[in-house]
């Protein structure tokens, strides 16, 4: 009799649990899903070649089980459109992950905006560098020209001196050799660093004035010497013949030239690199120990520099140009 | 006027004037004649000091000009003109600016002076209408004529010419010589290298010929081109006319 009672209840919790478990787990297992993640997230999904509104990671709800899909995923401009990938829907709860590979310019493009910040540097080392080695040329050379033996030789040993040794050589001058002899001059004995930027700019002035100072010499004595002798014979001093006849038509032929050297430094001027000035050429070099990409990186760093002689070699070849039907 | 003593000139070891020695009064025309190279115009660029003598004495209006203690080079140069056989105008600077320029700037004239004075000698040499044309827009004979009012704007003692037709083509050589006719007959002193003979006949009172750095004949051009006495002459003639 016990025994009857027991296996009652038994029974009746059987059944319990098989309604219940009908009742309570039926309808959850018919509810098909998909949920669609991707490596990057936020991309463009096409489902069976229509584009839906949202965007990784989604879940899709309206599917049908057995249905069959084409998943695609695009998220433009870094990444190529991802491999199709059929999914079968199975009932209830499906996953999908998706890999989007990168495209080939993806570190070009995710470097752009540093390279680009470090082309500015290198633009604005340029220009700084270009505008006192005019300042220097323009003495130096007419130095060079005017009848002083003392001036002649000081700006002879500039020049030769500077064109005579690599640029890279004397940026390793100024920014490890001087510091020692600051600090002997200081007294302390303790060399005194000079900071990148000043030593890179240092450095580029002094080269630049010398090349620039061949510039403004060639100038003054491309002028025929009968420009010289006919001011003198109007009675004008040396001065006054240099200054009204002589270098106004100098400057008119140096600007070509001038512009040549401007395009030299730009490129020249990625050796600071060597002693971490933060220029184009170094903040490539920083980004190829992070990324291992060196292929795009240098190709970029490549077509930034070009873009950036480009204008100014068109413009030289326009005044050279100009120069010529004027002479 | 000018009165040149015993002049020598020697590059290095080139002696280009051997002792030059001759007298130019005031309002008087010199043509000189001669082979190239005999020193012509190393002899002209030593009266206005382009060329430092090496040698001798030079004088004008009885100051001696070798004297560097005593003068102003460029004081001196501004008293003597002198014109190119290649004009050297400043290619930078108009017909006017080419005139005006020295007196601004040496002789310290006003813009306004140097102008009404520029305009006056451009009447003169018949270019009034080329003022602001740029050298390049004008003719060999223009570019000429202009110099030669670049170098009468500084009111000079003396103009020194040295072949200022040679680089032009012929039919402009006549302009020219126009314009320095005129000068001679209003009594400029006048020192004139140059091949022009029926120039040197018309104006010249006295024609020198030099040979190797020296004046080997001088006299008046009926002399010197009809009845020349040096054999060297004669041969230098004989080739020329
Ligand atoms: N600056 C100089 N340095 C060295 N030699 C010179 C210089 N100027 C002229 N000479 C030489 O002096 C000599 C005379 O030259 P100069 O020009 O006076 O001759 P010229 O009579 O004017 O000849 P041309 O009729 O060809 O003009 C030439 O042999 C010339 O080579
Ligand atoms: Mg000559």
């Amino acid at each position: 009799m016990k025994l009857k009672v027991t296996l009652i209840f038994v029974v009746a919790f059987l059944l319990c649990l098989a309604v219940s478990g009908t009742v309570l787990c039926e309808p959850v297992s018919e509810i098909t899903t998909l949920t669609i993640t991707s490596d990057p997230e936020g991309a463009d999904i096409y489902l069976n070649g229509q584009k839906l509104d949202q965007q990784t990671p989604l879940t899709l709800e309206n599917l049908q089980p057995g249905q069959e899909i084409e998943l695609v995923l695009r998220k433009p401009p870094l990444y190529k459109k991802s491999i199709p990938k059929k999914v079968t829907v199975k009932p209830g709860k499906n996953n999908v992950f998706i890999p989007i590979p990168e495209t080939w310019y993806y570190y070009m493009w995710l470097y752009l905006p540093t390279l680009l910040k470090a082309a500015g540097m290198t633009l604005f080392l340029t220009i700084i560098a270009v505008f006192n080695g005019i300042i220097i040329g323009t003495f130096t050379g007419i130095f060079r020209v005017v009848h002083n033996k003392l001036l002649n030789t000081i700006a002879g040993i500039y020049v030769d001196f500077t064109r005579g040794t690599p640029l890279l050589v004397q940026i390793f001058m100024i920014h490890f050799g001087t510091p020692p002899i600051i600090g002997h001059l200081l007294g302390t004995g303790n060399p005194v660093p000079i900071n990148p930027f000043v030593s890179a700019l240092l450095a580029l002035s002094i080269n630049s004035g010398a090349y620039v100072a061949e510039i403004i010499r060639a100038g003054i004595q491309s002028i025929d010497v009968g420009q010289m002798e006919a001011a003198r014979s109007l009675g004008m001093t040396y001065r006054q013949a240099m200054r009204f006849i002589i270098l106004p038509q100098a400057l008119k032929r140096v600007i070509p030239p001038l512009g040549n050297e401007f395009i030299a430094m730009l490129k020249d001027s990625s050796l600071v690199s060597v002693i971490g000035m933060e220029e184009l050429v170094r903040r490539a070099q920083v980004i190829i120990t992070r990324t291992y990409r060196p292929t795009e990186t240098w190709i970029e760093v490549g077509l930034i520099f070009l873009i950036m002689t480009l204008p100014f070699t068109r413009l030289v070849a326009y005044l050279e140009r100009r120069l010529k039907t004027s002479d | 006027m000018i009165k040149v003593v015993n002049l020598h000139k020697r590059y290095r070891h080139l002696h280009v004037l051997k002792g030059i020695s001759t007298e130019i009064q005031q309002g008087e025309v010199v043509c000189i004649i001669g082979p190239s190279g005999s020193g012509k115009s190393t002899f002209l660029r030593c009266i206005n000091l382009l060329e430092k003598p090496s040698e001798g004495h030079i004088y004008i209006e009885n100051i001696d000009v070798t004297d560097h203690s005593r003068i102003n080079v460029n004081e001196v140069r501004a008293e003597v003109g002198m014109v190119f056989q290649r004009f050297n105008l400043f290619p930078h600077l108009t017909a006017l600016e080419n005139i005006t320029i020295a007196p601004v700037k040496v002789r310290g004239l006003s813009t306004e002076e140097a102008q009404d004075r520029a305009y006056k000698l451009l009447e003169r040499v018949g270019l009034r209408h080329k003022a602001d044309a740029y050298p390049e827009q004008l003719s060999g004979g223009q570019q000429q004529r202009i110099a030669i009012a670049r170098a009468l704007a500084m009111k000079p003692k003396a103009l020194l010419f040295d072949e200022p037709t040679s680089a032009l083509d012929p039919e402009m050589i006549q302009e020219v010589l126009d314009v320095m006719k005129d000068l001679a007959h209003e009594g400029m002193t006048m020192v004139v290298v140059t091949h022009e003979m029926g120039f040197a006949r018309e104006v010249a009172k006295r024609v020198l010929f030099m040979d190797d750095g020296q004046i080997l004949e001088e006299g008046t051009p009926q002399a010197i081109f009809s009845t020349p006495k040096n054999e060297r002459t004669k041969q230098f003639l004989s080739k020329i006319l």
